[in-house]
């Protein structure tokens, strides 16, 4: 029992962190058709700001949230600026263009990162509510992967509730289904895409945020996470927000329980997953044909 | 080039030929790389050689983007393969040239199997693909420890060809400006050859290539393995040049340094990476000893290229010179009588 707990609760927890930011990045994708390599730039940006914001000290779990709160705030709120002033520019462009231009976004954020808080490695400290283990069917597991477990949970069920079950959420599924038939039904389709760009970057510095304990604060953060969370995205079917999550829990389980065994195999069989899953089904699992088109 | 509207799209790609210029276009490279090796000092000589083998890299990757329209996210694959291969085998006393052919085909092959693979593929979907086999095999000599996990292989040293030492800054700028310069030779061949000129057809319309009756899988394939050999052989340059083969040269962002050189040159004019190495570079080196965030002024630069102008610096050139310089030809008229 044990032996099958533990990698289990660590292994949805880390799902359910990827899963986080990666729902953010399919939002992004399935309504603006854009690849945003920038996500990761955020995501290491909520990370960066959570830490500053919490001061690098252990905090109250309170004060640990209003500090991440306050920190995803800030990047969604960056983020807007930076849709209306530069991927305004690339929706038109192909694919590939438009991939480069978040890619050079990307750069420019891991650069500021660098211009903000320098080249020294920095680390966030749990909160200190959550820095124990607790007992969980005779298992010591620790309690902020618990936390994250059910807060991933939260931002499924919210998720699903908003673009399922509100007006605002049939606007947006409407605009990512056909851009040009909503304008004319008289949606504000440049709103829709600043708004929806502004939830996609809140969820990557959420993301930030949450991993800002877990891992060692530096500029590469940026260009790590972002590749499993494509990952994710690639393997649930880009614009699939219950894609991503059965696809993060797939792949968060295969890893933490390949990392048991050998942390070789679970890097490589990350991206091995990926590539499988892309030749055998190019649209992800429950994937529309938003890939195929242009 | 044909004239009329679609003369202005076509690229200079296909033009030189019987033109006075092409010989000084061979001239001037030629006298560069003796002016250097003569009167160069260390940091120049070391300069120079980076940019030649980052020449090489770009123009193995343009091949694909530039040339065949194919964005591939993962070319730092073969790049690290090649500089592997020369890696491993530095400690044996191997001719460097036959260990370069080595690392080529090493490169070449690894392409060979996973071109096969990606290319079924759409663009998009492509692109995602070699970039998960590229990261697949980062993860692989990263935890690896036969291949120096973490650290890589350090301590390259070139071996000694008839008792001339290669390693040294330089005899190792003329023996890399010789190998950049037969890649390169070949890579401009193949770009002017008719099989070239097909690969810009697939570029600029697949399904009319075709239908015309091009082999596109094929052909695409074949520019993918081309690709991938020359990536190995640029990679082998660099395990010379630097001493070293990390991960850190099969880690994505490294594939994703020749596609910014090749934009900001002018990714559909086969001089275009050229230019592009020889700023980047220069960029890269004088911006990293001003400050640590130079990645934020390269991503600024990379950004306003492709906002303002996606065809590069020689695509503005050439703008300019269509608007600007239609009336030197009629200047040119006028004083032959």
């Amino acid at each position: 029992m044990t032996a099958v707990l533990l990698p289990v609760v660590n292994g949805v927890a880390f799902a359910m962190l990827l899963f986080i930011v990666a729902s953010g990045l399919t939002l992004i994708f399935g309504v603006m058709r854009v690849v945003n390599f920038a996500h990761g730039g955020f995501f290491a940006l909520g990370a960066f700001l959570t830490f500053t914001l919490a001061a690098g000290s252990r905090l109250p779990m309170a004060e640990f949230a209003l500090a991440a709160v306050g920190a995803s705030l800030i990047c969604a709120a960056l983020g807007m600026v930076i849709e209306v002033v530069v991927f305004r520019r690339i929706y038109h462009l192909s694919h590939t263009d438009s991939l480069l231009a978040t890619y050079a976004a990307l750069l420019i954020l891991q650069g500021s990162l660098i211009l903000i808080w320098g080249n020294r490695p920095r680390s966030q400290p749990l909160p200190a509510d959550f820095g124990h283990a607790v007992t969980l069917m005779g298992v010591q597991v620790a309690s902020y992967n618990l936390l994250l477990i059910a807060l991933g949970l939260l931002v499924a069920v919210f998720l699903w509730a908003v673009l399922i079950h509100t007006p605002m959420g049939r606007m947006v599924r409407a605009v990512a289904s056909d851009r040009t038939m909503s304008a004319a039904l008289g949606i504000n389709v440049d709103l829709v895409f600043t708004g929806m760009f502004g939830l996609g970057v809140f969820l990557a510095g959420m993301g930030g945020a949450l991993a800002s304990p877990l891992f060692q604060l530096d500029s590469t953060l940026a260009s790590t996470l972002v590749l499993e969370s494509f990952a994710v995205v690639l393997v649930g079917g880009v614009g699939s927000v219950l894609g991503a999550l059965i696809a993060a829990l797939l792949l968060g389980l295969l890893n933490s329980f390949l990392v048991a065994f050998d942390p070789v195999l679970a890097d490589f069989s990350l991206y091995i997953a990926m590539a499988v899953v892309l030749l055998l089904r190019p649209t992800g699992l429950l994937g529309s044909a938003a890939m195929e088109s242009r | 080039m044909s004239v009329g509207s679609k003369g202005v799209r076509s690229d200079l790609v296909s033009t030189p030929g019987d033109r006075p210029w092409l010989v000084a276009l061979l001239a001037i490279p030629a006298a560069f790389v003796v002016v250097v090796a003569l009167v160069g000092n260390t940091s120049q000589l070391y300069f120079w050689t980076t940019v030649a083998e980052t020449v090489l890299f770009a123009l193995s990757v343009n091949l694909l983007f530039g040339q065949t329209g194919m964005l591939s996210f993962g070319q730092a694959a073969y790049f690290g393969i090649g500089a592997y291969t020369v890696g491993l085998l530095a400690s044996r006393q191997v001719n460097p040239l036959a260990m370069l052919a080595l690392g080529s085909l090493t490169g070449g092959l690894a392409a060979a199997l996973i071109g096969a693979v990606t290319l079924r593929t759409t663009a998009l979907v492509f692109a995602m693909l070699t970039l998960a086999f590229g990261q697949a095999l980062y993860s692989i000599t990263f935890h690896l420890q036969a291949v120096g996990g973490e650290n890589g292989i350090v301590g390259i040293v070139p071996a000694g060809i008839g008792g001339i030492d290669v390693g040294q800054p330089r005899v190792l700028w003329v023996f890399t400006a010789i190998v950049v310069s037969i890649g390169s030779c070949i890579l401009w061949m193949v770009s002017r050859s008719p099989f070239g000129r097909a690969l810009r057809m697939i570029r600029d319309d697949a399904t009319r290539a075709e239908m015309l009756g091009i082999p596109v899988f094929r052909y695409r394939l074949a520019a993918f393995v081309l690709s991938g050999a020359m990536a190995g052989l640029a990679g082998g340059l660099y395990a010379f040049v630097q001493g070293v083969a990390s991960p850190d040269s099969l880690f994505w962002t490294t594939s994703g340094e020749p596609v910014i050189i090749s934009l900001l040159g002018g990714a559909r004019f086969f001089y275009g990476p050229v230019l592009g190495s020889v700023i980047y570079v220069a960029a890269t080196d004088t911006l990293s000893q001003m400050t640590p965030a130079w990645i934020f002024w390269i991503g600024l630069g990379f950004l306003i290229v492709v906002l303002l102008s996606p065809d590069g610096i020689l695509g503005g050139v050439r703008r300019l010179w269509l608007r600007y310089g239609t009336h030197i030809p009629e200047v040119g008229r006028r004083r032959t009588p």
